[in-house]
């Protein structure tokens, strides 16, 4: 990895030559068609999502315009308070329900994904290959294909409409991505330290704890991130296997909310904001890492 | 892949080796089934069986007011193949698949080869594209659903200040397959731009230094260095993105379920439609999985194609 003098812009894995501010007219066209060229893709990326915030933000009076303007006549919290503090909207308990779900799903994937690649990348046993391939296969599975089946069975074992059923149908999808990326970060550590610790006595579970966990920290970081995003991002199970709105999670709520309330824009769009703000936030934070984990996985 | 079967056989000799009938002890001497279990418990349990009895409701006729199901067979899947609105849904996805995979690829190659180059705020433009793979899928539908309003919605009233007299309706049964499309291309060129753009950067500078050396044009550095280095991750991206695409819900779901007049009938909203709403659960397990035939097929011609281009994986 070549050091970059602005390594504040520069990615995890980058190794552009290095940046020199030398005034060169060439360059220097070509830099400003490099943004000119950039920014209908920056507006279309962020138009929508700036257009949720406008909307959360304008008075209730003034979302129905026949003339709307991409600049929002005036500016509003209420909307936020109207629905957080509401007592006939479900809204607060839904988002509860949806920390709670994502983070048991995000827990379970990570305490069994870990140790089933730990398993695959480091353990010989019969069938190894197969169960890997196996594992990546799973990928290809579609959810609608998981959830009729997941909805008889968990209606028979009475999971439905329970928090705990959602967790378990969320690790389905969280679970198979999770081994795989632990597994190919592990073949590509050396496993001599971790030879050298057997040798010297330490059990497997030492191992684990001591060795393997400290060193690919920076990989459970990105799983985790990944489970976590995917769980609260998830529709489909969610709409299949609950339908009581207190045990609803967001995604069905918003949408419920939009069928039923369907003139409230402004509260609909407050509470789309304050679902995607923490999905947003972590992404945002563990950007890098996500790019570096996500690459080394693709690539392998 | 290491196999450590040296260190194994090492371990078994040493004397380090402690006797005892601790829990670490018995684990220590077949590790592979406890570190194993878990996880097998975890793919065995809930994805495994839901999958091989998903394939065996498609043989019965269970639905979800009858109670009493029989064995069928194959019938499911004769009526399905043989209704024309199957090969309709069939049609719709891979339109819906191919386009937004295309698209989504083409503007995530563009943007990647933009923002592979050292520039300032570099990292701000790369965190601002991929805001849309964070937003969750079923807000990005309902955010969308308001901007294509008719009436109230933001994309028409812009048009109207450009001049345009009629602009679309955008979720009629003219134009919304094109909707959502543009929808789900917002949705995941993101995922396409930060594989690609990983990719460039790993593509080692002196390359491209010596193809200058060597008087080769930039353009030619483009197609002779660039793209075949980008195949392999390119290959990987577009096939989790069709993957992903082909059976992709909440966007068609929330925006037209499958309207107006079955315009956007996608496969797995006519599987979730003919399961849960109208109850038959057998036929929509069928519908589900001829989808899943079909990716993969679909994923084995792309994968033998891919082998025969490049020799191997």
């Amino acid at each position: 990895m070549t050091t970059t003098s602005s390594s504040r812009n520069v990615g995890a894995v980058t190794s552009v030559p290095r940046y020199r501010s030398r005034w060169n007219g060439k360059r220097i066209v070509t830099r400003v068609l490099r943004y000119l060229a950039l920014l209908p893709i920056v507006i279309f990326a962020v138009l929508p999502f700036y257009w949720m915030l406008c909307t959360a933000a304008t008075p209730p009076a003034d979302a129905f315009s026949l003339t709307p303007s991409l600049w929002p006549p005036a500016l509003t919290f209420d909307n936020f308070i109207r629905v957080v503090s509401s007592t006939t909207n479900p809204f607060a308990q839904q988002f509860l329900n949806t920390v709670i779900v994502s983070f048991a799903a995000t827990v379970l994937a990570m305490v069994f994904g870990l140790s089933g690649a730990y398993a695959l990348a480091r353990l010989s046993f019969r069938g190894r290959g197969t169960l890997g391939t196996g594992i990546i296969l799973l990928q290809f599975f579609p959810g609608v294909l998981l959830v009729i089946p997941l909805f008889v069975v968990l209606s028979r074992l009475g999971l439905t409409n329970s928090l705990v059923g959602l967790a378990i149908a969320y690790t389905t999808l969280t679970l198979p991505f999770t081994i795989w990326i632990l597994r190919g970060y592990l073949q590509s550590l050396p496993v001599e330290i971790e030879d050298a610790a057997r040798v010297d006595g330490c059990s497997y579970v030492g191992v684990v704890v001591r060795i393997v966990i400290p060193t690919i920290a920076p990989a459970l970081a990105v799983v985790a991130t990944l489970a976590f995003v995917s769980s609260w991002n998830e529709y489909l199970l969610a709409l299949v296997l609950v339908n009581k709105p207190g045990m609803q999670l967001l995604g069905v709520g918003l949408t419920s909310f939009a069928s039923q309330f369907g003139t409230d824009f402004p509260g609909l769009f407050a509470m789309a904001t304050l679902t995607t703000i923490p999905v947003v936030l972590v992404f945002l934070v563990f950007q890098r890492a996500l790019v570096g984990g996500l690459s080394a996985g693709a690539i392998k | 892949m290491t196999v450590p079967t040296f260190s194994d056989r090492l371990i078994k000799r040493s004397f380090v080796r402690r006797a005892g009938n601790s829990a670490l002890n018995v684990i220590d001497r077949r590790p592979a089934p406890f570190f194993l279990a878990p996880a097998l418990l975890g793919v065995v349990l809930i994805d495994g069986i839901p999958l091989v009895y998903g394939l065996t409701i498609s043989l019965f006729n269970q639905s979800l007011s009858n109670p009493t199901t029989s064995f069928v067979g194959l019938r499911n899947y004769g009526t399905q193949l043989s209704s024309p609105s199957t090969w309709n849904s069939i049609g719709l996805s891979l339109v819906f698949t191919g386009f937004s995979v295309g698209l989504a690829f083409l503007l995530g190659m563009i943007s990647a080869l933009l923002l592979n180059a050292p520039m300032r705020a570099r990292g701000v433009i790369r965190a601002l594209l991929i805001i849309p793979w964070a937003v969750p899928a079923f807000v990005a539908a309902l955010i969308w659903q308001w901007m294509y309003n008719d009436q109230f919605g933001i994309i028409n009233s812009v048009l109207t200040d450009l001049g345009v007299h009629s602009p679309p309706l955008w979720l009629s049964s003219r134009y919304a397959m094109m909707s959502l499309i543009i929808v789900m291309v917002w949705k995941s060129f993101p995922f396409q731009m930060v594989l690609l753009l990983a990719g460039l950067q790993a593509i080692p500078d002196e390359l491209y230094e010596a193809a200058k050396v060597d008087g080769a044009s930039a353009w030619k550095g483009f197609v002779s260095i660039t793209l075949p280095l980008l195949r392999p991750i390119s290959f990987i991206s577009v096939l989790m993105a069709a993957i992903n695409a082909f059976q992709f819900f909440p966007i068609p779901w929330i925006l037209t379920a499958g309207g107006p007049a079955g315009s956007t009938n996608v496969i797995p909203i006519s599987s979730y439609n003919t399961a849960f709403q109208a109850g038959q659960l057998s036929q929509g397990a069928t519908i589900a999985t001829i989808m899943f035939i079909i990716i993969l097929i679909g994923a084995s011609v792309y994968l033998w194609r891919y082998v025969k281009l490049m020799g191997s994986l």
